[in-house]
């Protein structure tokens, strides 16, 4: 039997190689590259650009309306392609979709004022109400993630003639639901002093998300990381996936303090007490085929959170589908990228 | 043996790395010390639960700057905002800057309570683990320590007196960067520069124009875009 002292010795001897490794990688981080697919920016407004995914070649394009990306405000969608193996947006292009995504472009201060109001009609909308004319469109598939599942939300109910098939994906819909640690810490926030002190740090966010679980998301991640330092795409994606958390951009003052109190301290998307311009927004107006995509192991947006939705809608073809996973597994998890992209094809192949 | 306290969040991946890095090692190193004193591995992962047991809530207290509110506290460092406030609203900064730490001394008794619980947990949890090998029993040990942690942690969070505190003290920073900016305003308008309000007047009515033209902009796209089909 081996001498356990001798073990333990070459342990730490081993542990402080591998640390070593993972160091020299993750130093390299910042320089990754934000996405894998080609893509051009077609239409711009403001804070907002509109990309369009080049097709894959080879791949035989489907004759269904164009697929349109809403991603959060509170994070990068450069997680939607992390690489060739890992991207929804590239598995959606091997199907076919002719994608596009809005990315959001992160405020300057000058920009502070910009409402939700801006991203939604103006951005969200330009973005919708360009495609539908440059192609000739009557209406587009919209495809919501997280927060920006929400804004999808919204649009559809203020302009369902415009939105031909839904798509949620870790969506908010009940923002107060006993299990949402992030909606606890918002009831007690004053969004008028908020909203005063101009936009909010993308540093400051990025360290919220992760004091929801900081023990597992600051420490025992990396340690984890240590025993796969030999597959080299795993340490890739480990790394793009590092940089894509600490990446979040910062928030415009405005839209910030709106957020959080229409939607996390009033819950007034489900209440009916939603006005944006001047309209309501009824999600009873929603009629559209809706897919409700969440993951079942969520600690940003639980599903207790996301489940209601069909509650609300007026929608008769409603389907929901849950994934094993956690929030972030929703993009970057064996099982939820196999299975998202080919429940969304199909899923949108079936109303096309 | 002491672990470097860390004053600032870790903003980018390779700090968050190094912390994470220094805590496994301090582990290792407990383990190998264990050992090289009772000669026994079973005595050895016994007295080091103990030890472990015992360290658990400084681990978790010198993970509290880099976490939540202290992490907020950290990145606007209201302490900044004191010379150029004292002179424009003295009483106003103080009285916040008083309150900020307050809230901050009652965040500490939280995270003690964080510390406790966990530690708790974790002495009562590591007496059924079987020994193995030393690479197993120690990443059994340290996957053991972050579940009590975070179980711990989880429990403290959600009450009310954890949301309240987090929420005042966000709420204070934020006045604290509100009254400076009032105060970089003032200066502005000394100055006869333009000041955040009126660039803000400016940037808006830039918006609207912006606006104006694009919906002229959308009919001649559909044109153009009825003529192809």
């Amino acid at each position: 039997m081996h001498d356990p002292i001798a073990l333990t010795a070459e342990l730490l001897r081993e542990f402080t190689r591998q640390a070593g490794e993972a160091a020299d990688k993750l130093q390299g981080a910042w320089q990754e590259p934000t996405g894998c697919s080609l893509r051009a920016a077609v239409w711009r407004e403001d804070r907002a650009v509109l990309y369009r995914y080049l097709p894959l070649p080879f791949v035989r394009a489907t004759t269904a309306a164009p697929l349109v990306i809403c991603y959060a405000l509170v994070n990068r969608p450069y997680v939607l392609d992390l690489q060739s193996e890992c991207s929804l947006i590239r598995s959606l292009l091997a199907a076919g979709l002719d994608v596009y995504l809005i990315e959001w472009q992160a405020p300057m201060e000058a920009d502070s004022q910009l409402a939700l109001v801006d991203y939604i009609e103006r951005f969200l909308g330009g973005a919708v109400r360009y495609l539908r004319a440059s192609l000739g469109f009557e209406s587009v598939n919209l495809l919501g993630v997280c927060q920006g599942g929400t804004f999808s939300l919204c649009y559809a109910a203020l302009h369902p003639g415009e939105i031909r098939n839904l798509i949620t994906m870790v969506t908010p819909v009940d923002f107060q639901t006993p299990d949402n640690l992030l909606s606890q810490w918002a009831r007690g926030l004053d969004t008028e002093l908020i909203r005063s002190a101009g936009n909010l740090s993308g540093q400051l966010l990025a360290g919220l998300f992760l004091s929801l679980r900081p023990f597992r998301h600051l420490h025992q991640k990396y340690v984890e990381l240590l025993g796969h330092l030999a597959d080299a795409r795993a340490v890739q994606q480990f790394v793009r996936l590092e940089r894509w958390v600490f990446d979040s951009p910062d928030q415009a003052a405005t839209a910030f303090a709106q957020f959080v109190r229409w939607f996390y301290q009033e819950n007034r998307l489900i209440r009916g007490t939603l006005d944006l311009g001047g309209r309501t927004v009824e999600l009873g107006r929603i009629h559209q085929p809706v897919l409700n995509i969440y993951a079942t192991q969520d600690h940003i947006v639980p599903p207790s959170a996301s489940m209601p939705l069909q509650r609300y809608i007026a929608s008769r073809d409603y389907r929901e589908y849950a994934v094993e996973t956690g929030h972030i597994g929703m993009y970057v998890s064996q099982r939820a990228r196999i299975t998202v992209p080919a429940t969304i094809t199909a899923w949108l192949r079936e109303r096309s | 043996m002491e672990s470097s306290a860390h004053s600032s969040p870790p903003t980018q991946p390779e700090a968050a790395f190094g912390a994470a890095m220094r805590r496994f090692a301090e582990l290792l190193e407990l383990y190998r010390q264990e050992l090289e004193r009772t000669r026994d591995p079973q005595a050895a992962m016994h007295a080091l639960g103990l030890r472990f047991g015992a360290e658990i809530e400084r681990w978790v207290r010198e993970s509290a700057p880099t976490l939540g509110v202290r992490g907020f506290g950290a990145v606007i460092n209201p302490l900044a905002s004191l010379m150029p406030q004292a002179t424009a609203n003295a009483a106003r900064t103080v009285e916040l800057l008083t309150k900020w730490l307050e809230l901050q001394g009652q965040l500490g008794v939280l995270w003690a309570d964080v510390g406790r619980s966990a530690a708790e947990r974790f002495t009562q949890r590591v007496a059924v683990v079987a020994p193995q090998s030393p690479a197993n029993d120690v990443r059994r040990h340290y996957d053991l320590w972050i579940d009590c942690a975070e179980e711990a942690y989880a429990a403290t969070v959600r009450t009310a007196d954890y949301c309240r505190v987090q929420a005042e003290l966000i709420n204070i920073s934020a006045a604290l960067i509100a009254q400076r900016h009032c105060y970089a305003d003032t200066l502005a308008h000394l100055a006869g520069l333009a000041t955040r309000v009126e660039l803000q007047a400016v940037q808006r009515e830039l918006r609207e124009l912006r606006s104006q033209l694009d919906a002229r902009a959308i009919p001649r796209a559909r044109r153009r875009g009825k003529r192809r089909r």
